[in-house]
């Protein structure tokens, strides 16, 4: 799979073969086809397995839910990441205690695209997963251009907690990495099970500074990292976590235990943002190395491109921040 | 049914309730309890005309009767609420968390109403006669997330009854103040959802009502809604006084006692019959609760 688009496209595709699975969201059937394009025919193709539903984003993510309760297997789209504020009570208050509450193992996932740098202002640029990290039977996942949405995707329906599934919006239009030309540069390993943690660097290099990202900044960070690699001989290596919620602290701790230097970088808006948990973590193990979480600053984010970088991290800056470190 | 087992389900609702609030006032109970003393009506109708091995029913905080009704073991209920593990939901959920086969509740006010659609889509898909059921308050009315339900269920087409136990409080607050219409009956025909209202008073034809609608659901696998005009004798919660509720309205619907509406159709012997059977019952759950 040459696309982030097509592996997610791939995965929907096998999930709804199963006569279990249905898709619900706003504007998913033809001719639309989602606001991303990402459902395109499969309304036709697949009759009656991908529905429209009113704009009721509580209503059909609760619709979901009882679905999940009742043994079948959803997969419920949200147009933009930031409008699932409006369907927090359904996951929280609902799916995730009828887990344990009710002894029900639930297959139910939350297609939610989150991110920015599109000029889509402040309430449809959001990244907003850190809302439903760290709480009991959520999952939160998050793929990545080294990580394939489709394979993420039909993965996630076997958890049986309620999957915050947070793609990114920039994403859709790329190549997964393997399919880029600089990632011959580059050797990429995989750590860890289902949702295993990416490892970026370059062969033979002992890197200076191990990034922890991911989810949409994972594209732009690998490319930073060609370029530092390249033009200053500057070696970093990046971690991309595919799994936020639960997140496997041990196995990050086995890959960074011996770092100098360690940056996490989100989307989303620090502090309290992941990166600072996963630096608590660590440091509560007893890891002393420098650390620095970078993530989006305390603005509302802005449509023109100047007040978009005054909330939104900024490739430019986290090279700064490597190169004087 | 006949009157007699309306009687004793009635009855064994209110005492078990009465029971209840009064382990809570003497400090036995931990946390809160949302009793339903003066609403057994709804609930034992739908102890025959749900089916808990295909139906589902999903409800909230008020839901002690459905749980006795629907479990038949009321020891379950207390013992959930006294934490132990062979309670509905092992002693995890208390008063307002239970479950058992197919029945749920859930804390949060209303929000069972949608789940309890993806339930009947479910369902749909399914085939066979198999309904979603899911009952709640005049308070839950006001809550978006209801409405969203009513549209999607009449929209989507699925087989759900949405039943509306109208007490004329949420909590402490008069309908009519927070409502333009103190019947709800305009709001749901704005959804295009079949509508019935009915008193709690009299149970012959509010058994009538809901085993009409039932069974629309059932064959027309469309939604219906009913409204049950019914009222709250104890408090909303534990260490609720009822400040708010004029002596008024208690009087009418002392006099509209579900309860006293059965009683009438039998003599004074067969009640007092039914009432030492579930005086004899309450005590024998009270044991089994306290001892294991
Ligand atoms: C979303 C939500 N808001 C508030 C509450 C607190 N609360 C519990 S019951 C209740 C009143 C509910 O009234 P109604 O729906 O009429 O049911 P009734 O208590 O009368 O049976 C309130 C405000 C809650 N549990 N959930
Ligand atoms: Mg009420």
């Amino acid at each position: 799979m040459n696309t982030y688009k097509e592996s997610l496209i791939d995965g929907l595709e096998r999930l709804l073969a199963d006569p279990k699975v249905f898709l619900l969201g706003e504007d998913v059937e033809d001719p639309y086809g989602g606001a991303y394009t990402i459902t395109k025919g499969m309304s036709t193709r697949m009759p009656g397995k991908v529905l429209n539903t009113p704009m009721s984003e509580q209503g059909f993510t609760g619709l979901g839910v009882g679905m999940a309760l009742a043994g079948y297997k959803p997969i419920v789209e949200i147009m933009f990441g930031d409008f699932s504020t409006l369907i927090m009570d359904q996951i929280l208050n609902h799916a995730s205690k009828f887990v344990e509450g009710f002894e029900k193992r639930l297959h139910l996932v939350v297609r939610d695209p989150m991110g920015g740098y599109r000029g889509y202002g402040a309430t449809h640029s959001q990244s907003l997963e850190k809302l439903y990290v760290g709480l009991p039977h959520i999952a939160v996942i998050t793929p990545s251009v080294l990580h394939a949405p489709g394979e993420l995707l039909v993965k996630s329906m076997e958890l049986g907690v309620p999957v915050i599934f947070a793609e990114n919006k920039l994403d859709y239009t790329r190549k997964m990495f393997a399919a880029e030309k600089i990632a011959e540069a580059f050797e990429i390993k995989y750590h860890g099970g289902d949702f295993p943690v990416a490892e970026a660097g370059f062969p033979g290099e002992e890197p200076e500074v191990t990034l922890i990202g991911y989810g949409g900044l994972v594209h732009p960070l690998l490319q930073m990292m060609y370029d530092l690699y390249m033009e200053e001989e500057v070696a970093v290596r990046l971690l991309d976590v595919s799994s936020l919620s639960p997140m496997d602290f041990d196995l990050l701790y086995s890959l960074v235990k011996d770092d100098a230097k360690v940056l996490t970088i989100e989307e989303g808006h620090v502090p309290f943002g992941i990166g600072d948990a996963i630096i608590s973590n660590l440091a509560q193990r007893g890891m002393r190395c420098q650390f620095r979480s970078v993530g989006a600053k305390q603005h509302i984010i802005g449509t023109s491109k100047e007040a978009e970088a005054l909330a939104l991290p900024q490739i430019d800056d986290i090279k700064e921040l490597i190169l004087n470190w | 049914m006949d009157n007699k087992e309306i009687l004793y389900k009635m009855l064994l609702i209110r005492r078990m309730e009465q029971k209840i609030e009064s382990l809570f006032s003497q400090g036995l109970l931990r946390g809160t309890t949302h009793c339903c003393i003066g609403e057994e009506a709804v609930p034992v109708a739908l102890s025959v005309l749900i089916d808990m091995d295909k139906d589902y029913l999903c409800s909230g905080h008020r839901a002690h009767g459905l749980s006795m009704m629907m479990t038949g073991k009321p020891e379950t209920l207390l013992g959930e609420i006294m934490g132990k593990p062979y309670g509905m939901a092992k002693g995890l959920g208390g008063s307002q968390h239970v479950y058992y086969k197919n029945y749920f509740t859930n804390g949060i006010t209303g929000g069972m109403a949608p789940v309890t659609v993806g339930i009947a889509f479910a369902l749909k898909h399914d085939g066979g006669d198999a309904i979603a059921t899911v009952v709640f308050g005049d308070g839950a009315m006001n809550e978006g997330y209801v409405l969203e339900s009513f549209n999607m269920a009449q929209s989507m087409g699925l087989p759900v009854l949405f039943i509306l136990e109208n007490n004329g409080y949420a909590m402490s607050t008069p309908i009519e103040t927070v409502n333009p219409y103190t019947v709800f009956e305009d709001r749901v025909k704005g959804f295009a959802l079949p509508y019935q209202r009915v008193e709690a008073s009299d149970f012959d034809n509010l058994f009538a009502v809901l085993k009409d609608a039932v069974e629309k659901v059932r064959t027309e696998r469309t939604p219906q809604f009913v409204e049950v005009m019914t009222h709250r004798f104890c408090g909303h919660s534990k260490s609720d006084k009822r400040a708010y509720i004029p002596q008024e309205r208690d009087d009418y619907w002392h006099e509209h006692d579900c309860v006293k509406g059965v009683a009438a159709k039998l003599t004074p012997a067969e009640v007092e019959a039914i009432e030492a059977e579930v005086a004899q019952r309450v005590e024998e759950v009270y044991q089994y609760c306290v001892t294991h």
